[in-house]
C-alpha cells in the first residue's frame, strides 16, 4: 500500500495499527453507543463526564461512547481466553468544557486484560514509547506511580472529598497550598515531606536515580522510584523520544492504581496519549473468582494531534 | 523561546516589578503604550499583556508557556494548568456578604450574586445548600442594596465597599493572590527555563 497518498493523521493511524497487530494485539470494533447503565455505573471512572442518550424502540437507555475503556472490558468478560489484548480506533463523545456542546473526537488505543496473572506493564509502556515515536514531533512519556497514595494509611483516612483535593494539588504541583492542606488534615510529618518531595521530583530516569540515590530505602517515595525506574530502564529513549519521571502526574484512586502515564508532543497543549493500569476496574468486570486479574493500556487523542500536522503543512 | 502571558491593569504592575527585580523586565510599563506583544531576543522571552481573566486561557491552551494570574479567576476557569507558585501579592479573600443584620430564612432557596459562578455553585453545593445564581460584572454589592439578592459572593480586600454599602462578610473561605502558572505540556518541553524562572521568582519573594 502507498501510504504517501494518505494525509499525515491517516499515515499515522496506519501506522499504528500496524504496530499494535504486529505486538499480537487484535482490533476490536465496537458499536458507537452502549447501555446507559454501564456508562452511568462507573462515573467517578468518567470523571463526571456528561452522555448523549437516546431510547431505543424496545424502551432500552443507550449512550453515545463517552469512553472506550468500559466497553471493552465488558467485552472482554465474555471472551473465554485469560489474555485479552486488543486495539481500537473509534470515536468518543463528550462535552466540551469551552462551548458546553457535544464534540467526538478520535482515539486509538490498545488495551491488555490479563484475568489471572497481571502484565509488569512493561510490553505496553514499549508500546506508548512506541506510539510517540511515530508522531512526527519531539515528545515526552511521563510515568508515575500511584503507590505513594494508594499504599498510604494516612491518605484512605482522608474523606473522599479531601483524598480528591490532595490527589487535583499534587496534579497541579501547587506546592503552597497542598502544604497547607496537608497540615491542616494532620498528616504526619514524614509523609507530609514524602509528598511535597514527590511533587517536584522530576527528571530523566538518570536524574532521578542521582536525585534519590541517598533516600531511605523503606520510605515510600524511594519503593515507588524503584519500581518506576525498573520499568523505564527497559524502554528505548532518546533526544527525540525521552522519558521523564514526574510523581505530579496522578489520577483517581477509585479505578487506577501502580504505574500510570501520559505522553506529550512538542506543540501540542494537552497531553496526547493517556494511559495507565486499571486492576480494580478490571476485577468489576472479570468474574468474582478472579479477583487476580490486571489490566493495562493506553489511548491516544488523534484530536490533540492537530498542531503537529499544522506545523507540518 | 519562553512566552509570558501578563495581566493588565493593577496586577501587571505588581508583576512587572516582580520580573523586574528576578532580572526579567522589559521596557517600563508606562512606555508599553498599546503593544500587546513585547519580546526580548537576548533573554528569549516573550511577554503578551492580555486581559487578567484570559491569562489561564492563553496558559491552557498553549499560547502562552507561563501566565500570572490571579487565584479567583484560575479558580472559576477550570483551566487545566500547573499552578507553580504563590507569588504574595494581590492578596485578598473570597466572601459571602450580606446585609448588615441579615438572617438567613433556610426554607428558601438563596439568591446569589456574583460574577464568579462556578466558585459559587462548589460552594453551595458542598454546603447541600439551595441556591440560585445572578450573574453580575460589577459593582456586586449593589444586589442585596436593591434586593435583587438576598446575599453576594466576591472578593474582598479591605472591605471598605462593603462597610459603605452596609454589607458584612459572614463567610470568608478562599485566600487568593497571584500566582504563576504553567502550561502542562510546555513544561515538559522547557522544563529548564521555567525551572530557572520559578526560582529566581522564589528568591525574590523569600526576601
Amino acid at each position: 500500500m502507498d501510504l504517501s497518498l494518505l494525509s499525515p493523521p491517516e499515515r499515522l493511524e496506519i501506522e499504528l495499527s500496524i504496530l499494535y497487530s504486529k505486538e499480537g494485539y487484535v482490533r476490536t470494533k465496537l458499536s458507537q453507543f452502549d447501555e446507559y447503565e454501564l456508562f452511568d455505573r462507573h462515573r467517578a471512572f468518567l470523571s463526571g463526564e456528561r452522555m448523549l442518550t437516546f431510547t431505543d424502540p424496545h424502551g432500552k437507555l443507550f449512550a453515545l461512547r463517552p469512553d472506550v475503556t468500559l466497553s471493552v472490558l465488558k467485552q472482554a468478560a465474555y471472551v473465554p481466553m485469560d489474555s485479552v489484548r486488543v486495539y481500537y480506533k473509534e470515536d468518543v463523545f463528550r462535552m466540551s468544557k469551552e462551548t458546553r456542546s457535544f464534540e467526538s473526537s478520535r482515539q486509538i488505543g490498545v488495551e491488555r486484560i490479563e484475568k489471572s496473572v497481571p502484565s509488569s506493564g512493561k510490553q505496553i509502556l514499549s508500546l506508548a514509547q512506541k506510539s510517540l515515536s511515530l508522531i512526527p514531533a519531539d515528545t515526552v512519556l511521563v510515568l508515575s506511580h500511584m503507590d505513594l497514595f494508594d499504599k498510604n494509611e494516612w491518605f484512605h483516612s482522608l474523606s473522599a472529598q479531601d483524598q480528591d483535593q490532595v490527589l487535583f494539588l499534587m496534579g497541579q504541583k501547587n506546592a503552597h497550598d497542598l502544604k497547607q492542606l496537608l497540615e491542616a488534615k494532620g498528616c504526619p510529618e514524614l509523609m507530609e515531606g514524602q509528598i511535597l518531595y514527590a511533587l517536584n521530583l522530576t527528571g530523566s530516569p538518570e536524574e532521578i536515580r542521582e536525585q534519590t540515590a541517598m533516600l531511605p530505602e523503606d520510605l515510600m517515595i524511594s519503593s515507588c522510584c524503584r519500581r518506576v525506574l525498573e520499568l523505564a530502564d527497559q524502554i528505548p529513549s532518546d533526544e527525540h523520544h525521552r522519558i521523564v519521571i514526574d510523581f505530579s502526574l496522578v489520577n483517581s484512586l477509585n479505578f487506577y492504581n501502580g504505574l500510570i502515564f501520559q505522553g506529550f508532543a512538542e506543540g501540542c497543549s494537552h497531553y496526547v496519549l493517556s494511559g495507565g493500569r486499571y486492576d480494580r476496574l478490571a476485577a468489576e468486570f472479570i468474574s468474582d473468582r478472579d479477583k487476580n486479574c490486571g489490566a493495562i493500556g493506553f489511548a491516544i487523542s488523534m484530536d490533540e494531534l492537530e498542531p503537529v500536522w499544522k506545523e507540518r503543512s | 523561546m519562553i512566552t509570558i502571558a501578563l495581566p493588565k491593569g493593577r496586577l501587571g504592575d505588581k508583576v512587572y516589578e516582580l520580573l523586574n527585580r528576578a532580572g526579567y523586565g522589559f521596557e517600563a510599563m508606562e512606555d508599553v503604550g498599546r503593544k500587546l506583544v513585547i519580546e526580548d531576543e537576548e533573554k528569549q522571552i516573550r511577554y503578551l499583556l492580555v486581559k487578567p481573566v484570559d491569562v489561564a486561557v492563553y496558559v491552557e491552551k498553549g499560547a502562552a508557556d507561563l501566565g500570572v494570574v490571579g487565584k479567583d479567576i484560575l479558580e472559576e476557569s477550570g483551566a487545566d494548568i500547573f499552578e507553580l507558585l504563590d507569588l504574595g501579592f494581590g492578596k485578598c479573600h473570597m466572601c459571602v456578604a450580606a446585609p448588615d443584620g441579615f438572617i438567613e430564612n433556610p426554607s428558601r432557596r438563596l439568591r446569589v450574586a456574583t460574577k464568579f459562578e462556578n466558585i459559587a455553585r462548589d460552594y453551595y453545593s458542598r454546603r447541600g445548600r439551595d441556591a440560585e445564581f445572578i450573574h453580575l460584572n460589577g459593582s456586586i454589592e449593589l444586589a442585596p442594596v436593591l434586593g435583587l439578592t438576598d446575599v453576594i459572593m466576591d472578593i474582598v480586600e479591605t472591605g471598605t465597599t462593603l462597610k459603605e454599602n452596609h454589607l458584612t462578610v459572614i463567610d470568608r473561605f478562599m485566600y487568593i493572590s497571584a500566582r504563576l502558572v504553567a502550561n502542562r505540556s510546555s513544561y515538559r518541553f522547557k522544563e529548564e527555563k521555567i525551572r530557572e524562572i520559578v526560582s529566581q521568582l522564589k528568591e525574590i519573594i523569600a526576601e
